[in-house]
């Protein structure tokens, strides 16, 4: 039987967990049972290892992926556990959720998420063309196996953590295709997997259900506390085969009683599913699971059934159901309790936090109790939205009384009403590389997340602002980049901006202020000027991308508006960097078909007095646009 | 638009209506062809554009006869509107025949409020309709799944359409700022004389220095005259300006570009003259020295690294050596600005000199070895 969740295990010497002995009691009993026919051999199988890393993140989604790359990335020994054959989460051609985040404020606007997100779905805008589940699902392999200092185990679940002193020492994984029991060992660990059976089993406080609103005085609260929790949701795809296409329910079928739902219920479009379709608990939503899973496929076809059988959608006639999902994505779990609990009026009120690492800036979007078996009720409750995007305080992202627990995504400190905004895949992965770069940070500083917060929250901060990430109303100010020292910087050509405005700190167009500089025209150069010579061997920029615009992959392929399925046309694709040595112009990198928002150029380190950056082509538009410049000795 | 305003016009534009057909001494009409962003087709819409001179209150007026909407769901009502321009091609104002009312969804007609912001909509050259296409104007309200179609929530600014007439709103912005503004334009251009183009370089608003400017290139008028009132032309900061005044001198004879560079560069404008060097930079005339000695004079005059930096490069890239040049920068090694002075040292480090001007920069070297 695999172990239970609530019940950890603490280390001991002659602990089984941390034994030598490798014969695993999950297969083989008796020694003489397997006949090897190709050596003659009776040997048993060697099914447990014991690994060693610095960080360890538990759940393949945004948030996890985010969180194990930020951690590698930043100098720390990862590895990324995740249970199913596919990185995404609810995000995998399992479930094809959309990888939303602050797609539109109040103004009709999206202000989208940078760093390593962004990251993700450029590359998947240049590897997947075509729009396809299964190939984005491969999008995230590449993204994540290319990655140095990181190792993925997929198919591996976390079921345990050991413990001692309330710090977790080791998780104890389960891979189902190769029968293996694995014993990771860590410093830092990180749960980004929604449930949070990991963190659970670690004795992390958490919560379920809605809190009361006058616990934190949330107007959109009910009165009195429940324990519902938002459910999960079986989408389907149709495509149109050209010919009329008979539907023939199977016998799990629900029966979809339109005219009793509410009309929020839309029914058209009908060719990529209803998120709607949807079922929750006011109980235990984990352990009712495979029985919601069951009733949700039912309904699913139910709701197909009265778009094909109905009458009332001729348009339907020649569509047939092309994917239907067997794995509902979730919305709502475990909660954990960090040292802060985030709360409707954080986000309402767009409260500063000191130790602000994310940000968030869906609407409110708390789905109806009961789901599709409260058909009167609107399928979800839009709240509010949003003017301007929220911070996310360093505070929610760790445990409260596990030491070296951290966690991203739906199972951050929150309440619910919180979490109705802040569940959204992009907004997660925010919190992922949050995460990931605080967990490398505590190993650089031999601290605990706590210690993170309180003692190196400028530079954990600052390093995420080096990386792209965008912080709500904190500009960067880090003392080691030489360009804030320039003594001149100028472009060959301005339409807007200023190339003043690449040292200022803020990546982004924000709040009616620019922090741009555009050339007129390509080719066109960027000079930075030293009285005095510097040594560097980096130089970073950050172009455009125009975050206005959406990019997630949509089952729609949305072109238009906020939307984009393509390449962003803004995008540097060329450039080249020069450094004036002895009084010449020295050519010292060149970067072609460029990918990312954030362009590194990491050279031998050069002793100079200036240098040039070259933007010479775009991916369609015909002026080029930055953000920022940097430069480091490091 | 004033509501009332509105009201008048009708009047007048039903009387005009009726009479579309038959001859009027002060109208001239044009068949053209323009796209909209809007058409299924790609082939563009044939439309009548008039050029009316019959009102005493404005001299000069373009107006086409557009459809109201083109409609993304099926639940619009289209009607046929006019849509006017002056003579360079500004939006004025449209006008809906009697009785007629803008509709808004659920059938409501629009407010006083709602034309007042269509058509503060419709003036906004840059409004972020530009950019959108036909489908998926609308976003919508939305889940984690498939966003509806059909929902409230609009993919764009929401200053950028009356609530409940985002269609219109697209439509006929698109007729406003599209492809028929250079058409009207070009006619006005063509009927207008040198004269009159050039009394516009004059005008105190830009964009009819703009329009004149542009008209004047156009039509390759490259008379002295011309010439010197292009020159001559007020363009404080405006880069849309200045740019044209360089790419018009990049059509003169090459003693000309060389006269309009050089008086460019006495204006003192900094951002005039940088655009004035990079000219020269990405130029292909051959320049002689005497006016490279010239521009070299006003570079170390303007104490900008920048204008330096450009006017270095450009005799470098052009192999230009001219001793004159040469004494005249050995002064810049004792400028203040220390970018400008290392600048100035590696130039000339690279060039035959005096034996005088070899020592003051190796003195130069001497004296700052650890920042150059």
């Amino acid at each position: 039987m695999l172990p239970m969740t609530g019940i950890s295990k603490t280390i001991s010497e002659d602990s089984d967990l941390i034994s030598k002995e490798h014969y695993s009691s999950i297969t083989d009993n008796n020694p003489e049972q397997w006949h090897q026919m190709g050596t003659g051999k009776r040997p048993r199988p060697d099914r447990k290892k014991d690994l060693d890393y610095d960080v360890v993140v538990i759940g393949g989604g945004a948030a996890g992926i985010c969180a194990a790359v930020a951690a590698a990335r930043n100098g720390a020994r990862t590895v990324l556990v995740q249970d199913r054959p596919v990185l995404g989460g609810n995000a995998s051609s399992e479930i094809r959720v959309h990888l939303n985040g602050v797609n539109h404020l109040k103004d009709g606007l999206p202000e989208r998420e940078t760093g390593i997100i962004e990251e993700i779905l450029l590359l998947n805008r240049f590897q997947n063309p075509q729009e396809s589940f299964t190939v984005w699902d491969h999008v995230l392999y590449d993204f994540v196996t290319r990655e140095p200092n990181l190792d993925l185990m997929l198919n591996t679940t976390a079921m345990r953590a050991n413990t001692e002193n309330g710090k977790i020492i080791s998780a104890y994984c389960f891979q189902l295709t190769t029968e293996m029991e694995f014993t990771i060992k860590g410093k830092q660990f990180i749960d980004c997997s929604g449930d949070g059976l990991l963190a659970a089993t670690a004795g992390a406080l958490y919560r379920t259900g809605r809190e009361a609103a006058a616990e934190f005085n949330e107007k959109y609260a009910p009165k009195e506390a429940d324990g519902w929790q938002m459910g999960g949701t079986v989408l389907l795809s149709s495509k149109d085969m050209g010919r009329p296409m008979p539907f023939e329910p199977p016998s799990f079928v629900r029966e979809y009683n339109a005219e009793e739902s509410h009309k929020g219920r839309k029914l058209t479009p009908f060719v990529e599913g209803f998120w709607w379709v949807e079922l929750g608990s006011d109980d235990d939503i984990i352990g009712d699971y495979e029985e919601n899973r069951h009733k949700l496929m039912g309904y699913a076809y139910g709701v197909w059934d009265h778009v094909k059988n109905s009458g009332k959608f001729p348009e339907a006639e020649n569509y047939a159901l092309d994917w239907v999902c067997s794995l509902p994505g979730k919305r709502e779990s475990r909660r954990f309790i960090g040292d802060f609990i985030l709360s409707e009026g954080d986000l309402l009120n767009n409260r500063n936090f000191d130790d602000a690492v994310a940000y968030g800036g869906w609407s409110l979007d708390e789905h109806n109790p009961g789901g599709i078996e409260n058909l009167s009720e609107p399928p979800s409750y839009f709240h509010s939205k949003f003017a301007e995007v929220y911070q996310i305080p360093f505070r929610s992202l760790y445990s409260k009384n596990v030491s070296n627990l951290l966690f991203a995504g739906r199972n951050i400190s929150q309440t619910h009403m919180a979490l109705s905004s802040s569940r959204i895949m992009a907004t997660c992965a925010l919190e992922g590389q949050a995460v990931g770069t605080a967990a490398a940070l505590c190993l650089k500083h031999e601290a605990n997340p706590r210690e993170i917060g309180k003692k190196y929250i400028d530079e954990l901060q600052e390093q995420l602002l080096r990386d792209d990430v965008f912080i709500p109303k904190r500009p960067a100010k880090d003392s080691n980049d030489l360009a804030k020292n320039a003594n001149l910087i100028f472009a060959s050509s301005t339409l807007s901006g200023d190339a003043n405005f690449l040292t200022d700190g803020m990546s982004r167009d924000i709040a009616g202020n620019i922090h741009h500089w555009q050339s007129d025209g390509l080719p066109a150069t960027v000079q930075i000027e030293w009285e005095e010579p510097v040594s560097l061997s980096t130089v970073e920029l950050k172009c455009d991308t125009n975050v206005k615009r959406n990019i997630m992959m949509r089952k729609d392929s949305s072109n238009e508006g906020i939307y984009r399925n393509n390449i962003p046309e803004e995008l540097m694709k060329s450039i080249s960097l020069e450094a004036r040595i002895s009084g010449r112009w020295v050519n010292i990198g060149e970067l072609d078909k460029n990918k990312t928002r954030l362009v590194k150029f990491t050279i031998d380190k050069v002793r100079t007095t200036a240098v040039r950056v070259t933007l010479k082509e775009t991916y369609g538009h015909e002026n080029a646009k930055l953000f920022e410049i940097r430069a480091y000795q490091d | 638009m004033n509501f009332l305003r509105l009201q008048i016009v009708i009047a007048f534009f039903f009387f005009g209506w009726s009479i579309s057909d038959r001859a009027v001494v002060c109208e001239k009409k044009y068949r053209v062809k323009v796209h909209h962003s809007g058409m299924e087709s790609s082939e563009p819409a044939e439309k009548v554009l008039v050029r009316s001179t019959c009102s005493s209150l404005e001299p000069v007026l373009f107006y086409m006869d557009v459809e109201s909407v083109v409609c993304g769901d099926s639940q619009c009502r289209i009607d046929v509107i006019r849509m006017y321009w002056d003579a360079f091609g500004v939006f004025k104002r449209i006008e809906l025949p009697t009785g007629v009312d803008l509709e808004k969804a659920g059938g409501i007609s629009f407010s006083k409020e709602d034309y007042e912001k269509l058509d503060r909509i419709l003036c906004n050259k840059k409004s972020s309709l530009k950019d959108v296409q036909k489908f998926e104007v609308t976003g919508s309200e939305t889940s984690e799944g498939v966003d509806a179609m059909a929902g409230e929530t609009i993919a764009l600014n929401t200053k950028s359409y009356v609530k409940g007439a985002v269609w219109t709103c697209y439509t006929l912005w698109h007729w406003a700022n599209g492809e028929v503004v250079p058409i009207i334009q070009n006619k006005t251009g063509n009927s207008m004389t040198v004269k009159e183009l050039v009394a516009l370089l004059k005008d105190t608003s830009p964009i009819n220095k703009i329009f004149a400017l542009e008209q004047l290139i156009r039509l390759k008028h490259f008379g002295m005259e011309i010439q010197n009132a292009v020159l001559g032309l007020q363009t404080g900061e405006n880069l849309r300006l200045q740019k044209l005044v360089i790419e018009y001198l990049s059509q003169v004879s090459k003693k000309n570009y060389m006269i309009g560079i050089g008086y460019l560069l006495e204006k003192r404008n900094d951002q005039f003259a940088h655009l004035a060097l990079q000219s020269m930079l990405n130029s292909a005339h051959e320049m002689p020295n005497e006016f490279l000695q010239s521009v070299g004079k006003y570079v170390i005059n303007s104490n900008s690294y920048q204008q330096l930096e450009v006017f270095l490069t450009i005799l470098e890239t052009k192999s230009i050596t001219y001793p004159p040049i040469h004494n005249d920068l050995i002064s810049i090694l004792e400028h203040t600005n220390f970018l400008m002075s290392r600048r100035v040292y590696w130039y000339l480090s690279r060039q035959n000199l005096s034996e005088e001007s070899e020592l003051e920069l190796k003195n130069f070297k001497k004296k700052n070895s650890k920042k150059i």
